[in-house]
């Protein structure tokens, strides 16, 4: 019997954290300046997500992994380059803004209707994957949007684990307040599981990998189908980074015994 | 009528060079393999090797577990598998030329022993990869893939190359060889076994391989002459490695000083032997196998330095406009935003550190991707030989043929379409053995070019580097290691092959025929680009070139003030001086080719299309400044060469107008005046008329003519170095480097 | 004409938690402003207790979902749940404390009914008849304020950016709601809650204080050599000594994996930065650090910032910290653990 999983993961593309990033605003709102040309990554939740999703495939043969990707599509090219040679994935690449100011309710029916696509879709192996947050729009709130466009009534946010256990019902670790986790058990698929940032490290990059998947890759980059995604219905009034430089006092010079004195009188004070 | 004014276009930099950028520039857009391994090349050299050298890592000359543990690093991310091929466990096809490069790059960019370290290996399997019999190819190269050991039972192959040799012969002098080999058994109808004795100096890799290319002379009648021979730790006999080398520089790479004495059967001479008169006569001599090697390592090495240079410009951006934060300064306040850029000297000097790693990293690649396009060629025309029976002169002969016959080609291709006779281009365009020797004549000056250039002129710009950021350039905690670099960029000068060594190649090679045809059509090329695309040093490189090209024919023929031929081969003043002239020109030609290739391929990168007239702007730009320096290098040097052996007195005479055989200071004061007061360059030059003008110069005329085109071609030069400073204080830079300090 | 509904889950107690009360103040003042309808919706085992203490929020409707299937936080059902107090209120704008309960269902019934979600919002006000929120974006690297037409309108407050509300608690009358639960919703089953691995309540939201640790404590010090457990000793000695919340650098926790010197009781938990949190706290100290901007932007909620490196152009250096001292944090830190001791 094949017990197998179809893992759809979910994730966009977001600037490299260490890039400089200032708002511009454009016609059509705003967006980041040179927004198109610095460097890109992998939304680094839907990473681990990816991940997380190649070991569950490797420890259920039979199972899948597709990862469904809403970007524009060279940038998401050159984001493959390295993230293709962690795992092994399908790739469905649909040709679109991946701005933390577009709307996720937009972005969230072009994922399911480009999930609802897909080939041999069994809802009884179904795992919907992606990020509980993103370093663009931060929002939280995509993965929702889908689960009730797919019909699907298990979500979970926040998610540092997720094990199947011997009956299929998998148990659920998600973050909660105060640095508590919330254990939960489900039945069994489909879920939607919104990742934190998983217990899995980052996987070296396997160049073997890289090959194959990006001969599947290259092809899928090539005819990936414009949507657009935008933001109806909002409108912004301003969009600035915050001025909060601080005149830094640099002590110099001070022995440990008074920088430590200043630093406790200041913790108490 | 309208001046010439090369209009600037209104559109600049915007953010830094990314990969989509870099990957038209050096032509892997299509190869996505080349891709992955790029970032699989940067995560190692940005991850591990920078908390290395960021740990303190590299303060000690020991080979330490913490450097060991790189050569698995480089195994897990494909570096290591890089250099070989599909069927010996590599993930590459074809040629790896441009692939090596790469990886050299990356890892260079953070630090350039790390690189030294994953490429030696290729250098000490480099011999077998090239001339090896299929047997040592398979058992070597398949032994040397991660992972092998399992399949094969034996320990992962890490090799090593051991040509360089202790004193005397430390150095240049690769043709003498004190290591030796001798017949220590000939068993009656058996393979020859054959004791070796070898010392190694500086041997890169030496603390951990466990398999040696050594190179060895004969001392024994029964053997002939040189050649290469795998010696393998386990072997009969003694495998020192001896002493770490106290080097000061590429830290994050092994050095020793090995000594071999070692029983190994004659199969491990690498290519294979034959047996004739009862001598064992090597199928390949060291010097042969050395020559295929090194002209593609080279490259690598040159690129090194490139990385360097183009790694400096983040690190120095941001500490120059952050040098006056945290003081008395508040955002909004130009000393905040800008810090030194305000001063138009820092950006000035950084332009320049730019332009030439920009012109170096252009050179480095195309020269990559020459040898990409020779080997599977080169294979084809030894495999005819082969076929045909063709060595030593009957081949020397084919080859001679051949370069006649794509010295007719290039000639063909110069002419106007119209009168270009096709059937015999096709004809000369579909024979191997010419598409050989065009390529190889071109591959002959590239090679020793990228290395002299990058690498001696890469180090005097590292120390401008690391001038722009003041004292802290000197320390451990400078921002993208710009200290280490600038050493470590001397020893990329002199590894595989010191600069003497590339400078007398070159002084060969650049008077080949065929090489000297194309660069005719190269010049054609640039005056083309000029007239279509002014303003990017197409125009002052022509001249520069034209230049260069009337000096190298002039002193072919001419003669000192004692008489003596000015070209020759001990005349390095003469015949060195013109290869680092020429390393000039080649580097920067590439650049503004591949600025070009920019411009055209960016347009069908959707992503590109705001940012590229300000790439190209910009480019165009520092390839504008790059060819006016390039020019600047090649006018002295070839005035110094076409004038500096003659002798004052000497017709033409030329005192009168410099005034320094006058005893008369008002004499001299006056010669001097009137030559700058000469009103056009064409009665200065031929001096007709005025007293103290330009005398009649015969035969130097047109050298002269080319000097005052040359100034004149200038023109616009500093503007667009203005225009590429200003440039970089508005480039959008990352907050932080991505790889720790 | 806006109808705004407060919605909140009582705690295991059945009261109103501190980010639900922060929330209600933000909905009362805005249907003050408004002088819109203004209701107070509330899920859980029994929500009696958090109604009364809303009593006095100006909300002329209290609306509750309650029993057992609603105690425990399960998107099927606080979906089910939410969704029937929404449709009760007939609200056009929602407010909601941006709890981890209510932002994992809200986004969901937000779309049942044709509406849309914003979270992390940290400011709703109306300003002359227009409303406008105001969030970050690119992981608090820049700040925007929007309006949206769609309604309704789900509004996630963040915790800690509104001044905790409160007023006289008295008994009020709620209207129960009734939610037919199918089957299916009841899937998943939450099983319990578990503290952080490390055996240490290492992550604390309310402290006063909190304490990063960066990659410099796994370097090599002055003597050539790494002394991680000694900084684990000082780091360990000074949480118990301060109660303070711990955090720690993006580059200290990725070194774990790859085999690197760590110390032991950090994971990615404890990250604060671009991939990490953004936590709240009214003092933050900063060691070993380099302060560069994907890490400070995890402190973009710290209000006192001080520092300890060794070098003096760190990141801290250049306006993120109000003070920086420059000096050996292994010294400094021994010495103040001393000190505390002594208190």
């Amino acid at each position: 019997m094949n017990t197998g999983y179809q893992i759809v993961v979910c994730g966009g593309i977001v600037p490299d954290p260490l890039q400089t990033l200032e708002p511009v605003p454009t016609p059509t709102g705003p967006a980041l300046k040179n927004e198109l040309v610095l460097p890109a990554t992998l939304d680094p939740w839907a990473c681990h997500a990816l991940y997380e999703a190649a070991h569950l495939a490797r420890q259920h043969p039979g199972s899948k992994v597709v990862l469904v990707s809403i970007s524009p599509k060279q940038r998401l090219q050159q984001v493959m380059m390295t993230i293709a040679q962690k795992v092994p994935f399908d790739l469905v690449a649909l040709d679109g803004a991946a701005s933390g100011f577009t709307d996720p309710a937009e972005t969230a029916a072009a994922l399911a209707e480009a999930i609802n696509g897909l080939p041999g879709l069994n809802r009884e192996k179904l795992l919907v994957f992606g990020g509980w947050e993103s370093a663009s729009r931060g929002a939280g709130v995509t993965l929702q949007y889908l689960a009730e466009r797919l019909a699907i009534s298990d979500v979970f946010m926040g998610v540092d684990e997720l094990r199947v256990q011997a009956d299929g019902s998998l148990e659920v670790l998600e973050r909660i307040e105060g640095g508590r986790q919330q254990a939960s058990r489900c039945s069994g698929p489909p879920v939607v599981v919104g990742w934190a940032t998983g217990k899995l490290p980052e996987p070296r990059n396997n160049p073997q990998i890289g090959m194959q998947n990006m001969r599947a890759i290259i092809p899928v980059l090539q005819r990936a189908k414009q949507v657009k995604i935008g933001a109806e219905g909002v409108s912004f009034a301003s969009v600035a980074l915050p001025k909060q430089l601080r005149q830094t006092r640099i002590v110099r010079d001070a022995t440990p015994e008074a920088i430590a004195r200043e630093i406790v009188e200041w913790i108490k004070g | 009528m309208e001046p010439n004014i090369d209009k600037p276009s209104e559109a600049t930099l915007r953010a830094v060079p990314g990969d989509d950028v870099r990957q038209i520039m050096w032509r892997f857009s299509d190869r996505y393999d080349l891709q992955l391994l790029v970032q699989s090349a940067r995560t190692v050299a940005r991850g591990p090797v920078a908390r290395l050298v960021a740990g303190g890592g590299r303060n000690t000359h020991d080979w330490t577990p913490e450097k060991a543990a790189l050569l698995q690093v480089f195994d897990d991310s494909g570096i290591t598998a890089a250099f070989l091929d599909p069927e010996h466990g590599g993930h590459i096809s074809g040629p790896k030329n441009l692939a090596l490069a790469l990886i050299a790059f990356e890892l260079s960019w953070v630090d350039a022993g790390a690189a030294t370290c994953s490429l030696a290996g290729n250098l000490g399997l480099a011999p077998i990869h090239e001339r090896g019999t299929p047997e040592q190819r398979a058992e070597y190269l398949g032994r040397a893939a991660p992972g092998s050991s399992a399949v094969s039972g034996k320990p992962q192959v890490r090799a090593a190359f051991a040509l360089t040799e202790p004193l005397p012969f430390v150095g240049v002098e690769t043709g003498m060889l004190s290591g030796k080999v001798r017949v220590a058994e000939w068993p009656d109808g058996g393979e020859p076994i054959l004791h070796v004795d070898k010392r190694g100096r500086f041997i890169t890799n030496m603390a951990f391989a466990n398999v040696v290319t050594a190179a060895v002379a004969s001392d024994d009648l029964r053997i002939k002459g040189t050649c290469m021979v795998i010696l393998e730790e386990g072997d009969e006999g003694v495998f020192d490695r001896g002493v770490a080398t106290k080097k000061l520089v590429h830290q994050l790479s092994s050095t020793c000083d090995p000594v071999f004495s070692m029983r190994v059967p004659a199969s491990r001479i690498v290519g294979g032997y034959t047996v004739k008169d009862g001598v064992i006569v090597p199928n390949f001599s060291h010097s042969e196998i050395i020559e295929s090697v090194f002209r593609r390592t080279r490259v690598t090495v040159g690129l090194m330095t490139s990385a360097k240079l183009l790694s400096a410009i983040e690190p120095v951006i941001l500490y120059q406009r952050r040098r006056f934060r945290g003081g008395d300064v508040a955002p909004g306040m130009p000393r905040y935003e800008l810090g030194l850029q305000q001063k138009e000297d820092s950006l000035h000097r950084l332009v320049d550190i730019w332009a030439t790693g920009e012109a170096s990293a252009s050179l480095g690649f195309a020269a990559a991707r020459l040898f990409d396009e020779l080997d599977p060629i080169e294979r084809e025309k030894d495999h005819l030989f082969a076929e045909r029976g063709l060595s030593g002169r009957a081949a020397f002969r084919e080859l001679t043929k051949a370069q006649t016959e794509a010295i007719e080609l290039v000639r063909l291709r110069s002419l106007p379409l119209d009168a270009q006779d096709k059937k015999r281009m096709a004809e000369l365009e579909s024979n191997l053995l010419v598409r050989f020797v065009m390529l190889d004549s071109l591959a002959n000056v590239l090679c020793p070019a990228c290395k002299l250039w990058n690498t001696g002129h890469g180090a005097n710009m590292m120390r401008e580097a690391v001038s722009l950021m003041g004292g802290y350039g000197v320390t451990e905690d400078c921002p993208g290691f710009l200290g280490q670099k600038w050493m470590d960029a001397q020893l990329e000068a002199t590894y595989e092959g010191p600069e003497a060594v590339q400078r007398l190649q070159l002084s060969v090679t650049m008077t080949n025929e065929l090489f000297l045809a194309q660069f005719e059509q190269w010049m054609a090329e640039m005056r083309r680009i000029a007239s279509e695309r002014p303003g990017m040093g197409a125009c002052v490189l022509a001249t520069a070139m034209d230049l260069w090209l009337w000096t190298l024919k002039h002193v072919q023929s001419a003669t000192d003030a004692h008489g003596a031929k000015l070209f020759h081969k001990t005349r390095q003043g003469v015949t060195f001086a013109l290869a680092d002239a020429l390393c000039w020109i080649l580097a920067v030609r590439q650049f503004i080719l591949d600025v070009l290739e920019l411009e055209t391929k960016g347009k069908e990168n959707p992503a590109l299309t705001d940012a590229l007239p300000g790439l190209v702007a910009f480019f165009g730009d520092l390839a504008h400044v790059q060819a006016a320096r390039a020019a600047g290098e090649v006018g002295r040097i070839t005035s110094e060469i076409v004038h500096g052996y003659r002798a004052h007195g000497m017709q033409p005479d030329i005192s009168q107008l410099c005034g320094c055989k006058s005893r008369d200071r008002d004499a001299i004061a006056g010669a001097g005046q009137q030559s700058v007061n000469s009103e056009t360059p064409d009665s200065g030059v031929k001096g007709r008329g005025r007293a103290g003008a330009l005398p009649e110069l015969g035969e130097l005329t047109p050298f002269a003519e080319m000097r005052v085109k040359l100034d004149l071609c200038l023109s616009g030069t500093r503007l667009s170095k203005d225009r590429a400073a200003q440039a970089l204080t508005t480039v959008m830079v990352p907050e932080a480097l991505d790889y720790p300090v | 004409m806006e109808s705004i509904l407060f919605l909140g889950t009582c705690e295991e107690d059945g009261s109103l938690g501190k980010p639900a009360r922060e929330t209600l103040g933000v909905a009362s003042q805005l249907a003050a402003q408004l002088r819109a309808p203004f209701a107070v919706g509330l899920i859980g085992t029994s929500v009696q207790e958090a109604a009364n203490q809303a009593a006095d929020s100006g909300a002329t409707r209290f609306l509750g979902v309650c029993g057992p299937d609603f105690s425990q936080p399960r998107y099927a059902t606080d979906s089910a749940a939410a969704e029937a107090l929404c449709r009760a209120a007939n609200a056009t704008i929602i407010l909601a404390p941006g709890t981890s309960r209510l932002m994992r269902c809200l986004p969901g019934v937000a779309h049942r009914l044709n509406g849309r979600a914003d979270t992390h919002v940290t400011a709703f006000v109306a300003n002359e008849g227009t409303i406008t929120a105001q969030r970050w974006y690119y992981r608090q690297r820049m700040e925007a304020r929007f309006t949206r037409s769609h309604r309704p309108w789900f509004v996630l407050i963040d915790p800690g950016a509104a001044p905790v509300w409160s007023g006289i608690s008295r008994q009020v009358e709620v209207e129960n709601i009734d939610v037919v639960l199918p089957d299916s919703a009841r899937k998943t089953e939450v099983t319990g809650f578990r503290e952080p691995e490390a055996g240490l309540n290492t992550i604390r939201p309310d402290a006063d204080l909190l304490f990063v640790v960066g990659a410099g404590w796994t370097k090599k010090q002055p003597d050539g050599k790494v002394h991680a457990a000694e900084a684990e000793q000082l780091i360990l000695e000074f949480l118990t000594r301060t109660r303070c919340s711990l955090g720690s650098s993006k580059s200290l926790v990725d070194l774990g994996s790859e085999g690197q010197p760590v110390l032991s009781f950090l994971s990615h938990l404890n990250q604060i930065g671009q991939t990490g949190s953004t936590p709240r706290h009214p003092k933050g100290l900063a060691t070993c650090c380099h302060g560069e901007e994907p890490h400070t932007i995890g402190w973009r909620f710290i209000s006192e910032r001080r520092a300890i490196n060794l070098d003096p152009q760190c990141g801290w250096a250049r306006g993120k910290a109000d003070v920086l001292y420059v000096a050996d944090a292994f010294a400094v830190l021994k010495r103040i653990n001393e000190l505390l001791s002594e208190t």
